[in-house]
């Protein structure tokens, strides 16, 4: 009893001190985040920048169109294919980009000299740093007919592959092109995780005879599966987003029909015009699909494995 | 508590970065774009102004004593117009100082509408046409009709026939138009050395140009015609049409898409792609992997800019020591026609207007635009100073190296406008100053000149309709027929497309565009009947 | 004492450099034939002779991109704001994360979601800039440094990083009598390193690669960041050639002045160097045992 009392007054103290540490942030969310949230109502207006004194006098001038954009999208037969391949290409993304990485960083760690994990884990990191536009044009030229890619399929007695005209082929080259550039990136969190491991952990598996392999599972992975859990909450919490610069540099109109995403739909349809309107009523449409895998995902985890975001 | 005076440390010494970035930005953002939202500061110095202004607008501002610092908004360029020599040039020879503030790459007309609509102060703007047309639409704009009535030396040097699209049916004007001189600035090229080689001959129909691209294919091994086009216009041409939007048949004006030839033409285009007579990567291919396929050899024809052959020329030179380029004019079709589009580009390069809110400064932008147009100071920001930037020879001047490149390469950045019986004379200066160019531009130019052609009659044209539905239109055209090319889509489909096209706004635009042929006959013939100022150069000789 | 290293583990040593070795060397090669075509002349570049090592030796290019004053103007900027940014946001993030990682903290579960909610919706374009404008920052490095100051993805990282640390030491330090705050300097932060440095590195590649700050709040060409350079000279010169190839002749745009192949790519490898610099520089935190050592000094 006395030790229950004492703990909950020291509790309070406690708390006082922690919520004063979050000011700052709610204060930097509130006026950053929170307050513009009401340009959420051009996505049910007609809205015309110029139709008010300002910009924000015009979001209350312009007419109210209720939930026409999202109509006029879903009667487009384009549209829903744009919206069959977005959820196509994000989830290959995720299944093949998201364990690999996993993998990556379990790998680097096994290995023995300093020096070499350091040089791996820089040259694995530098694509990151190469935008889409210079990726995409590399790639044309590798990829192409003429391309020494399809040179060696010749020499070879083999047929070319169209991989940027074939619609079977197409979303394979943007998941494995994405998976290029950003696995060695994406291994960085789990190398910090794992750097959190203590080596007291490894010392006793290896004086209890376990394998590398057994190392591995037992050791390293059950202490980062809680980042594993989160980092794949919060991707799902992206679904919506299958890669818009990289899709816009890659694609062509032959491929349509595999590769062409919700946000280059929309910006085709969208060209030489403002469509603010169109753009945030497509934003909201994401982010209730995102909002939504975000807080069954979170729920999942935290019945399924006790991890979760909150 | 060691860890606690560390934390304050840091912070303070954040702190004290951040001032420093602050001092810095403040600094530069003393004459800066941001303070214009503020109401009661604009209102103020509205007010300080206006006494000025009713005055200045008057009579000529430039006696005016202090001229006022000019804002000036443009889209973007890779370099700083502020530190150019050319804006340090125009300074001294108008008596304007300039700040040049840009919009940015991508998102620019929302990032435009945006500034303006949030009461941002620029006091000019020089803009593409369809952002002139989107401000000009929402009512942004300054009428310029006084201002222009009060510095004639803008009508008196610029193209008449520029101002139709500017000018309100009101009778407004709400900009000031740059028109581009009219020249070819593509048509096909060919590899010369290669067809020397094996005697081809340039081909004249379809039929020749059919045969030709196969005795390519097999004599040389390489891709006979490379590109990405939804319209090669020289095969078009070849099925009876060209790339002007519109045709006019006894003054009902139709989508181009509706000549019975565009059938024929995609057709033809896919059995080539079929055939393995054009680049398979056709559909695919961008300007880099053209570029590359011309300079590597990799391919013998192209569409080609002229100013893009010297670089595949000499790039080609470094293996095979006589390459060069020349190129052919447009197939002739079953009439024996050839749709000869003399100038691709369009004809408003830019436009400059003032907003509506920036009037106190507005004679003075106006009096800037006037000196800029003057004879001397046009030569000077254009060609550069005759002895240190050209010489001249036979009144044309030749640029000095490499003075001439590190001063006036990007001159025509800070056009407010074109004198238009100096520009045809200055801008040589510009192909002059490599022979490669100045060569394939002749050749071009002088070939299309041997033809009679007839010019977009909706040239000088402007309707919302165009803004509203051209962009989003045309790539819908660009879309389906690289799709038919590449037999993606079957040609049968093509009805459907055709409705598809009009139900996403295809009808209300050639509705638009019929009115305003309706309404301006006039500007359409002479349109039509323009004279390109190049032509007569090659004709004399 | 030196172990002996046994057969088995020598030959998974090979086999696994040997794999890290082919896969670091696709990701390598791009970079390479970037630096020999920012080292060769521009015409063996145009014919795509130029492969891992230059054609035509020459430097000008990079004296061309170090001298041009826009370049130079843009790099000081993405410097001064990577900087700056990645502080302010430092600072920001840790303070939120260690309350919210705290699970005995009362309404954690409220303060989470209010900052996953952000996370998941914004205002979009218009309402932000109107924003920024009326704090008068448009044409300001703050308009570059503090709308990305705070990212929910990264202080949920973090987060997680604090929620996994031994509860031991932490209960052993209260017991002492130990506040928050000096659990948080004398325990929290100094075990979470690897941790520190990997949020520090999200944060400053984000304030480097922050492209969308430049468009949307920025027209003196004076703070125009470095990746906004960057790109408008890379997309503008592939939309030149494209303009090209099509004829639209832009007389305006000078389509003869093309930025060359070669300062392409010497621009795009000078402007990737310094950040790409700060990994290796970061390793060093990523080291094991230092977080039991630097919690017993």
């Amino acid at each position: 009893m006395h030790f229950t009392r004492k703990k909950r007054s020291l509790n309070t103290n406690k708390s006082l001190s922690m919520y004063a540490l979050l000011v700052p942030g709610l204060i930097f969310i509130f006026i950053f985040n929170y307050l513009p949230m009401y340009g959420t109502l051009i996505a049910f207006k007609d809205y015309n920048i110029f139709a008010g004194n300002n910009p924000i006098d015009a979001i209350f001038k312009s007419e109210w169109v209720g939930v026409k954009y999202w109509k006029q999208l879903w009667s487009e037969s384009m549209f829903r294919q744009a919206f069959r391949n977005t959820l196509t290409i994000s989830i290959m993304k995720i299944v093949i980009g998201f364990p690999i990485p996993i993998l990556l960083a379990l790998f680097i760690n096994e290995i023995r000299s300093v020096l070499y994990k350091r040089t791996i884990q820089t040259v694995l990191y530098l694509p990151h740093f190469m935008s889409w536009a210079v990726i995409g044009s590399l790639l044309l030229s590798i990829l192409g007919t003429t391309g020494p890619v399809n040179t060696v399929l010749r020499t070879l007695g083999l047929n070319n592959v169209a991989f940027f005209m074939d619609a079977n082929v197409f979303p394979w080259v943007l998941v494995i092109s994405a998976l290029w550039k950003e696995a060695g990136w994406n291994t960085i969190v789990y190398l910090a995780a794992i750097a959190g491991v203590s080596p007291d952990l490894y010392e006793a598996a290896t004086v209890d005879g376990a394998t590398r392999i057994q190392r591995m599972r037992y050791v390293t992975l059950p202490s980062i599966a809680s980042t594993i859990m989160m980092l794949l909450i919060l991707r799902l919490g992206n679904l919506m987003a299958a890669g818009f610069d990289q899709v816009l540099v890659m694609y062509n109109p032959t491929v349509y029909s595999t590769g062409d995403i919700i946000d280059t739909y929309v910006y085709r349809i969208g060209l030489g015009q403002l469509n603010f309107s169109l753009g945030t009523a497509v934003g909201l449409f994401n982010s209730v699909i995102n909002l939504i895998l975000v807080t069954t995902s979170n729920l999942f985890s935290r019945k399924a494995f006790g991890r979760s975001i909150w | 508590m060691c860890n606690w005076k560390r934390f304050a440390a840091v912070i303070i010494a954040g702190m004290l970065l951040l001032t420093g970035c602050g001092a810095k930005s403040s600094g530069g953002n003393a004459t800066g774009a941001t303070e214009g939202n503020e109401d009661e500061q604009m209102a103020a110095s509205a007010e300080a102004e206006t006494g000025q202004s009713a005055t200045a607008s008057a009579e000529d501002p430039a006696e005016e004593g202090e001229k006022p610092t000019l804002k000036w908004l443009s889209n973007y360029v890779s370099y700083d117009p502020n530190s150019e020599y050319v804006a340090g040039l125009l300074e001294d020879l108008t008596g304007y100082k300039v700040e040049y503030y840009m919009l940015p790459a991508e998102n620019a007309d929302q990032r435009l509408s945006m500034e303006l609509s949030s009461g941002n102060s620029y006091d000019l703007l020089k803009l593409n046409y369809s952002q002139y047309s989107m401000l000009a639409g929402e009512g942004a704009l300054l009428p310029l009709n006084d201002l222009l009535e009060a510095n004639p030396g803008i009508y008196e040097t610029t193209n008449p026939l520029g101002w139709y699209g500017v000018t309100q049916e009101n009778g407004d004007i709400l900009g000031i138009p740059e028109v581009a001189t009219i020249q070819t600035a593509a048509a096909l090229g060919f590899r010369k050395d290669i067809f020397d080689e094996y005697g081809w001959e340039l081909p004249e129909t379809v039929d020749e140009f059919y045969q030709l691209l196969k005795e390519i294919k097999e004599k040389t091994g390489k891709i006979p015609l490379t590109g990405n086009q939804a319209v090669q216009v020289t095969i078009a041409s070849g099925f009876g049409f060209d790339t002007y939007d519109f045709e006019i048949n006894d003054g009902k004006v139709q989508s181009y898409l509706r000549n019975p030839g565009v059938k024929e033409y995609l057709k033809f285009m896919n059995q080539l792609y079929v055939e393995g007579l054009i680049d398979p990567d056709w559909p695919v291919n961008k300007g880099e992997n053209i570029d590359q396929k011309m300079s590597t050899g990799e391919a013998i024809m192209t569409h080609m800019s002229w100013s893009s052959t010297p670089n595949w020329t000499r790039a080609l030179q470094e293996t095979v020591p006589d390459a060069s380029f020349e190129s052919i004019m447009p197939l002739s079709d079953a009439n024996g026609v050839k749709h000869i589009d003399p100038n691709t580009g369009s004809a408003y390069q830019s436009v400059v207007c003032i907003p509506k809110k920036a009037k106190e400064n507005a004679p003075y932008v106006v009096d800037m635009v006037e000196k800029r147009l003057e004879k001397d100071t046009f030569w000077k920001f254009n060609a550069g100073t005759e002895g240190v930037h050209y010489t001249l020879e036979d009144g044309i001047p030749i640029p000095i190296q490499p003075k001439y490149a590190e001063d006036m390469t990007n001159g025509n950045y800070f056009q407010t406008s074109v004198n238009y019986i100096e520009s045809p004379i200055t801008w040589l200066s510009r192909v002059r100053k490599d022979d490669l160019l100045y060569e394939a531009w002749r050749d071009m130019n002088s070939k299309v000149s041997k033809y009679d052609y007839t010019y977009d009659p909706f040239y000088y044209a402007s309707f919302p309709e165009y803004d509203e539905y051209h962009a989003a239109l045309a790539q819908k055209v660009n879309d389906y027929f690289l799709q038919v090319i590449a037999g993606t889509e079957s040609i049968d489909t093509y009805d459907n497309f055709l409705a598809s096209w009009e139900a996403a706004g295809g009808l209300e635009y050639e509705a638009g565009a019929q009115n305003w042929y309706d309404n301006n006959q006039e500007l359409a013939q002479k349109a039509l009947e323009a004279v390109p100022a190049y032509k007569s150069l090659f004709v004399e000789q | 004492m030196k172990k002996k290293i046994p057969l088995k583990e020598k030959i998974f040593q090979v086999i696994n450099g040997l794999i890290f070795a082919a896969l670091g060397l696709t990701m390598l090669l791009p970079f390479i034939n970037l630096l020999a075509k920012s080292f060769s002349s521009e015409s063996s570049v145009l014919a795509g002779r130029v492969g891992l090592w230059p054609i035509g030796f020459q430097t000008g290019t990079y004296r061309y991109v170090l001298t041009e004053p826009q370049f130079i103007r843009s790099l000081f900027n993405s410097i001064l704001v990577t900087i700056c940014g990645t502080i302010i946001a430092m600072i920001l993030t840790c303070m939120v994360a260690y309350p919210l990682s705290r699970g005995w903290l009362k309404g954690r579960k409220i303060f989470i979601l209010i900052f996953v909610f952000v996370m998941l919706f914004n205002g979009g374009m218009v309402p932000t800039y109107l924003l920024i404008n009326s704090l008068h920052m448009l044409n300001t490095y703050w308009a570059l440094i503090l709308p990305p100051a705070f990212s929910v993805y990264n202080m949920i990282l973090l987060k997680n990083f604090f929620e996994e640390l031994p509860e031991s030491v932490e209960e052993s330090a209260r017991l002492d009598g130990a506040g928050n705050m000096d659990i948080l300097f004398r325990i929290v932060l100094p075990m979470s390193l690897p941790a520190i440095a990997t949020i520090g590195l999200f944060y400053a590649v984000g304030f480097w690669n922050n492209y969308m700050g430049g468009v949307m709040y920025i027209t003196d060409p004076k703070f125009k960041p470095l990746q906004q350079y960057l790109y408008e000279l890379v997309t503008e010169t592939q939309r030149l050639q494209e303009d090209l190839i099509t004829g639209e002749l832009n007389l305006d745009r000078d389509a003869i002045n093309t930025v060359p192949d070669a300062i392409r790519a010497a621009t795009i490898m000078l402007s990737s160097i310094p950040i790409m610099l700060v990994y290796p520089f970061l390793q060093k935190y990523f080291v094991k045992g230092l977080v039991v050592g630097s919690v017993k000094g």
